[in-house]
């Protein structure tokens, strides 16, 4: 699952060193490989581990944003850099209607070399992959440039 | 807010430095603050980022992650938060995780973790270098641990669901922090909700949990180990006396607390009560002192 960023994104491979993945369900987490993480997994009924990494669907894998808002600064392949117009409609319309040089499926979204989060690319259209509750957050800015 | 309900902490006239200005300081809503994640950005790029983005940020002298946060109405929002670049949090509920001071590769718990201020603030002290057990009972308060974690890119925590009092004692953490549900009077401000303490059922349940959470705390925690006991309210029942019943059982010793911020001393008696004479070591701080949230903190080691 790890060649996954390397294949789609160029994240390189070292990113993850010293990280371990884990399958619960769905969906593989990603959690630091500390010391004390095996004696843990062994001695406690574990909720949840680290941040979702990516979540399996039947024919593909779905990057999370969360992976991707840490790991995507390092992509070198299939990112998607908004200028202020295209975030401005993509933050009202969740979608964006432009040819972009990337393969389609899922994308990065990067805004001033910031990664936003997840992106999905076909036919010439762009859409939001970010989850709603991220989404209706990030079009309430900024609030605090009132007096 | 309706002032008249001050009449709930009357009874700390006496224990209250200036308590005029104290009383004062409820009827003012407390500043906004926030810590900037540098785990995902680093210190001086947010600062720059936050003022090109017309933010009033103001660094808060003691704690350098620390800003306050002018003319924000809604900071739980906007596409900064949503990045996970800054946590909004009270500039007194920082201060736990920072007299807890945990280190690199130790395993440390969280025993009451929700809704993970605390918790991802011990994430970024460590660096997501060490291994932080997060434990609630409360599914629907992990769910805003989880986003919390998720948001902020905290890798190293791990999330269980034990009721805190009866927490596995299979692993000896090096670190506990017990943060327990509390009656809140510290949060009791302009537009606040009126503190527990009124109830005196409420008041009473609460503080057998947390004597029952401390001492499984400790219980738990390596010989040689520290643990943090924090409440945000001003009840010595909830706190001093909760303390002081570990304290003279033996299972722990207090450690002075050294912060660069105006607090008061623990009490060494309340009421009929006497306590050990180190309770003094613990800290109260107050909105008059500090203009935050009213927080009590004890630091902790258990005996080799």
């Amino acid at each position: 699952m790890k060649d996954y960023f390397s294949n789609r994104f160029g994240i390189p491979g070292d990113t993850f060193k010293a990280m371990r993945l884990l399958r619960s369900g769905r969906t593989i987490w990603l959690v630091a490989d500390v010391l004390g993480l095996d004696a843990a997994f062994r001695s406690l009924k574990i909720e949840a581990s680290g941040v979702p990494l990516l979540r399996i669907r039947e024919s593909m894998v779905k990057p999370t944003t969360s992976a991707l808002q840490l790991f995507g600064q390092r992509a070198t392949r299939n990112a998607v850099d908004l200028d202020d117009e295209a975030l401005e409609t993509f933050l009202e319309a969740g979608t964006v209607s432009k040819t972009y040089p990337v393969e389609p499926g899922y994308v990065i979204l990067r805004w001033k070399g910031k990664v936003l989060g997840c992106g999905l690319y076909g036919r010439g259209k762009l859409r939001s992959q970010i989850p709603l509750t991220t989404w209706s957050n990030m079009k309430g800015r900024p609030e605090s440039a009132e007096p | 807010m309706a002032i008249e309900r001050v009449h709930f902490f009357n009874r700390y006239k006496d224990i209250i430095p200036d308590f005029e200005g104290f009383l004062e300081s409820l009827r003012q809503p407390p500043p906004v603050y926030i810590r900037v994640n540098t785990l995902k950005i680093d210190s001086g790029d947010f600062i720059s980022l936050m003022k090109e983005r017309g933010y009033d940020l103001f660094p808060v002298e003691g704690i350098e992650e620390a800003f306050r946060l002018n003319h924000a109405q809604t900071p739980g929002s906007g596409l900064e938060y949503s990045l996970g670049y800054y946590h909004v949090q009270g500039l007194t509920s920082l201060f736990p995780a920072k007299i807890l001071d945990p280190l690199r590769d130790e395993t440390i718990l969280d025993l009451c973790a929700a809704p993970g201020g605390k918790t991802t603030q011990l994430a970024q002290l460590i660096q997501n270098h060490g291994l932080i057990v997060a434990n609630d009972p409360r599914i629907e308060r992990l769910t805003i641990l989880r986003s919390h974690i998720d948001r902020l890119g905290t890798t190293s925590i791990l999330v269980t669901r034990y009721h805190g009092q009866a927490f596995p004692g299979r692993i000896p953490f090096q670190r506990i922090l017990v943060d327990p549900p509390c009656s809140a009077e510290g949060t009791y401000r302009a537009g606040g909700q009126p503190p527990l303490s009124g109830d005196p059922h409420a008041f009473s349940r609460l503080t057998g949990l947390q004597r029952r959470l401390l001492h499984r705390a400790i219980d738990i925690l390596r010989p040689g180990g520290t643990l943090v006991y924090s409440t945000c309210t001003y009840a010595p029942e909830e706190n001093e006396a909760v303390v002081d019943e570990v304290v003279a059982m033996g299972k722990a010793e207090i450690l002075p607390i050294r912060l660069p911020f105006a607090h008061s001393h623990g009490l060494t008696s309340w009421g009929e009560k006497v306590f050990h004479p180190d309770l003094t070591k613990t800290a109260r701080f107050y909105p008059h002192q500090v203009n935050s949230w009213g927080f009590f903190i004890a630091h902790l080691r258990k005996p080799v």
